[in-house]
């Protein structure tokens, strides 16, 4: 644990309670101090009553992962403190309602209760204001500060910009209620709390979340349709493109089902415009017919699958990568298909890019892969990169009936690369037939066997013809390391840390991370593989799917993996800790 | 029936290949005419074919056609008229697809009253998988998955279409191209989702409801006091069928009034197909929280 340059602010309470926004409050103060944040949250399917959870690993250097130990823990309610109790650090501290708290809470660490207690009656402070227990969390995000040493200034400055446009009496409440809660403890408690990042000089960088990142790199990539049905943990992202549809042309239509969400979208593809849908892997069960017709049509087609815990309806508000070998043979037949996993905010947002124009350059369904933890999570984005680095590449449209070269136009011409010119219908001089069933180059149903091997055969080429796009997986560490962590997907960031932390203890390791999945570019990746003397791959699923890849693509064994399916994302300090254990 | 510039297949000879004498070639005429009649250019035409014998119809004319999945052709449709609201989008279906398979994209386009026109070639059987029921069998439909005879009460599409809030919605019979081609244009230029529910004979698999069986029992409500405006009247009308006596056909409803998707999206955002995309800028995203 690195506490001297980092620490945890966990907030609990029940869902309802404001959980999410006192987060977000934190993380704004966190940010304007210099500091690098990295923001998870924890949530139960349920709307009101059940325990939320939102964690800030706060630190002086950039961090992306999630820990295991809260220093400062705000409980709103009693259960926060009995479910995090034990995750709580030697002379950490825990801020709770003194009134509505059933434990009893010590002021000074004892053995039994190793972290100091900071009673206020936030709800007393609150009913005093407004007769209600609204600004109850704020007293609470008060005497964090106070227990922080942190000046009060920023968080006055912050709510000033939030609530002036509401109303002035928020404001003053809110502002009333910090400056009481901040004297009580003062009046109350020693200043006997310590810590060491009060400031610090972090890049900027902006906080967004994964959802986010998609939904920003799918307007920027030009997306003017997309068409969803409700389903955790996928929905924020189409909620981020409705939120601002208006403000860049985007038609957002929530269907009556994800088949229709699908057959919206390869409609609106077909007609010319970038389309997009998502779901979770129950609703990627429904769309998966639809995934063939984008296949056969030859239609552009993004889908996000953000996964969550399964089979069935399973953990819907849990983290889990085990959809990888579903989208990868989904639907019926065979036809060429792209996989990306991004395993970070800045991959979320380039790739999703990206996939807008693989499935147009080549005109196939590009499946991106994330899942409920990445989709969550704040992770940071450095101001520095170019957010304009990726141009919109549509491929080779008809725009004219001169662009065709020849009388008629063959919608499926055989090319050398598998990919014919397109057009879209509404282009003047041009019409055309597309559709579901085995077709000649015009578009016309053909069952002939010599037609059918050469279309098959043109289409599949698509999926040689665009490895040039597939860059080779990444090693962060020694190239030479005696043991490789492989990663997919969201799994990053936690083997590089854990990296870092097998150092300590002299193990030299690194790690060879895929965010680009399907297809392999065998070339590129398989020396990488072929110098590994130790591995082990490290996945959010019980039956180890990306290591079966491995297997099957690459004939590559991994001496372990490193398997987890209870619903939560790995965490550095335990990826090490088996490592160590188990291997060395 | 009328003959017009042949509009069967451009570039190669595929042609219908519906059996002899099937009620799909009235329907294909009708649809060919009253899109010729209306002047528009088949550049700007796309006929979404559900998968069936009818569907293929998309295959078979001069226009851009788009062959989607069995019950999936509305959605496809919808999607197609939201990108690109100059296409004029129809639908060419069965009632297997389009009341058994996708029944609930039916009841949600009437009611979101897309743009769009769908033909229900409605022959009470699935027509393509060899005669099996449909929703809209006959009770004591007998088939190779219904041996005993159908046990089930038929949909009734009109009705339904109707208390899904459909602003048209009218009937046509195969038998009678002069008139089906009347109500197709009228369905093309309502401004909503319009429904001609297509009394289609199935010369291979129903022997029940036969060019003959129609032709005794249609009558144009045009031809009639009957006006087209009111909901409940209307449904009343649509409920003529079930006493297997008298088919009513023309338009049995029609609201101008109601806004359609495409009006109510045209205010907020332009035509999807025509906005550049080369150079949006996101900074104000990032930097909005
Ligand atoms: C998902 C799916 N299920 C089943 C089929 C098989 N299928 C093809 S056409 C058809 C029924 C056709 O009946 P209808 O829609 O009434 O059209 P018709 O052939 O009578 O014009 C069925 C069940 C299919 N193509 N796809
Ligand atoms: S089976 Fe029936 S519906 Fe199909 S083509 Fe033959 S007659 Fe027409």
């Amino acid at each position: 644990m690195k506490l001297d340059n980092e620490f945890v602010i966990a907030i609990g309470g029940k869902a309802g309670q404001g959980v999410l926004s006192m987060g977000d409050f934190i993380r704004h103060i966190v940010q304007d101090l210099g500091l690098y944040s990295f923001v998870w949250v924890d949530y139960p399917s349920l709307i009101k009553g059940g325990h939320n959870v939102v964690f800030i690993r706060v630190s002086s250097e950039p961090v992306y992962a999630p820990v295991e130990y809260i220093t400062y823990l705000i409980a709103l309610d009693s259960e926060s403190i009995e479910i995090h109790y034990d995750d709580m650090v030697k002379d950490g501290v825990l801020i709770y309602d003194k009134d509505s708290t059933k434990q009893e809470i010590h002021t000074k660490p004892s053995k039994k209760q190793p972290f100091f207690g900071v009673g206020v009656p936030f709800q007393a402070i609150s009913r005093g204001i407004n007769k209600s227990p609204r600004y109850a969390n704020t007293a609470a995000i008060a005497t964090l500060h106070f227990v922080l040493g942190w000046s009060l200034d920023g968080y006055k400055s912050l709510i000033k910009k939030k609530f002036k446009k509401k109303s002035q009496t928020i404001v003053d409440d809110n502002i009333n209620a910090i400056d009481q809660a901040y004297q009580y403890v003062e009046d109350n408690y020693d200043t006997i709390f310590h810590n060491t990042l009060l400031k610090g000089a972090a890049k900027p960088y902006y906080a967004i979340d994964g959802s986010q990142a998609l939904a920003f790199g799918a307007i920027k990539a030009g997306v003017k349709f997309t068409a969803a049905y409700p389903m955790t943990p996928a929905t924020p992202i189409f909620d981020h493109l409705a939120k601002h549809a208006d403000d860049y042309g985007i038609i957002a239509k929530q269907a009556e089902d994800e088949i229709s969400a699908i057959c919206m979208t390869v409609g609106a593809s077909y007609a010319g415009a970038r389309a997009l849908t998502m779901s979770s892997g129950g609703g990627f069960s429904l769309m998966v017919e639809a995934l063939g017709l984008s296949g056969i049509t030859e239609t552009p087609l993004v889908v996000i699958n953000a996964m969550r815990g399964g089979p069935s309806t399973g953990l819907p508000t849990k983290t889990e990568q085990s959809d990888l070998r579903f989208v990868l043979h989904a639907s019926q037949g065979e036809f060429p298909r792209v996989v990306l996993a991004p395993g970070d905010s800045v991959e979320l947002y380039t790739m999703i890019q990206h996939a807008f124009n693989l499935a147009d350059l080549y005109q196939l369904p590009v499946i991106v892969l994330t899942d409920k933890y990445l989709a969550t999570s704040q992770m940071m984005f450095p101001q520095d990169i170019d957010i304009n680095a990726i141009s919109v590449d549509r491929g080779i449209v008809i725009k004219k009936k001169a662009d065709i070269g020849s009388d008629t136009y063959a919608r499926y011409l055989f090319t050398k690369d598998g990919v014919s010119p397109r057009a879209f219908p509404g282009t003047r001089g041009i019409t055309f037939h597309s559709g579901s069933d085995e077709h000649n180059e015009y578009g016309e149903i053909s069952e002939d066997h010599i037609n059918r091997v050469k279309m098959m055969d043109k289409r599949m080429k698509k999926e040689h013809s665009l490895l040039p796009h597939i860059p080779k997986p990444e090693v962060y560490g020694n190239p030479y390391a005696e043991l490789t962590l492989i990663s997919w997907g969201s799994t990053k960031w936690a083997c590089i840390e854990a990296v870092e932390l097998l150092a300590k203890q002299d193990i030299t390791a690194n790690v060879l991370h895929f965010s680009y999945i399907y297809p392999f570019n065998i070339k590129k990746t398989q020396p990488l593989l072929d110098r590994i003397q130790k591995s082990v791959v490290v996945e959010n699923n019980a039956t180890g799917q990306f290591a079966g890849l491995l297997k099957q693509y690459f004939n590559f064994e991994p001496q372990h993996a490193l398997l987890k399916y209870d619903g939560h994302p790995f965490y550095p300090q335990e990826i090490s800790k088996i490592i160590h254990n188990t291997m060395f | 029936m009328k003959t017009k510039k042949d509009l069967s297949s451009h570039y190669t000879q595929s042609t219908p290949n519906w059996c002899p004498g099937c009620g799909n070639y009235g329907i294909w005429v009708s649809i060919k005419n009253a899109l010729q009649e209306l002047a528009i250019p088949e550049h700007k035409v796309v006929l979404v074919g559900d998968v069936g014998c009818s569907g293929k119809l998309s295959y078979w004319t001069h226009y851009n056609g788009f062959a989607g999945l069995h019950g999936r052709s509305i959605p496809i449709a919808e999607g197609i008229k939201m990108a690109n609201s100059d296409l004029t989008v129809i639908v060419v279906g069965g009632d297997g697809g389009l009341l058994g398979e996708g029944l609930q994209h039916f009841l949600h386009a009437c009611r979101r009253n897309v743009n769009i026109a769908v033909i229900l070639h409605n022959n009470q059987v699935y027509g393509l998988t060899t005669g099996q029921t449909s929703p809209t069998s006959d009770p004591g439909y007998m088939s190779s998955t219904t041996p005993d005879g159908s046990y089930e009460t038929p949909l009734n599409p009109s009705l339904l279409a109707l208390t899904a809030q459909a602003t048209f919605v009218s009937a046509g019979f195969a038998g009678n191209t002069t008139h089906l081609t009347e109500i197709m244009k009228a369905a093309i230029l309502h401004p909503g989702f319009a429904l001609v529910d297509a009394y289609q004979p199935c010369v291979t698999y129903n022997y029940i409801n036969t060019y003959e069986f129609y032709s005794k029992r249609v009558y144009d409500v045009s031809t009639t006091p009957y006006k087209p405006n009111n909901r409940l009247r209307a449904m009343k009308k649509s409920m003529e069928i079930e006493g297997g006596k008298k088919f009513p056909i023309g338009i049995l409803f029609q609201d101008t009034e109601k806004p359609s998707l495409q009006s109510q999206i045209q205010n907020r955002v332009k035509p999807l197909v025509k906005q550049p995309i080369t150079s949006i800028s996101v900074t104000s995203l990032f930097e909005q929280d």
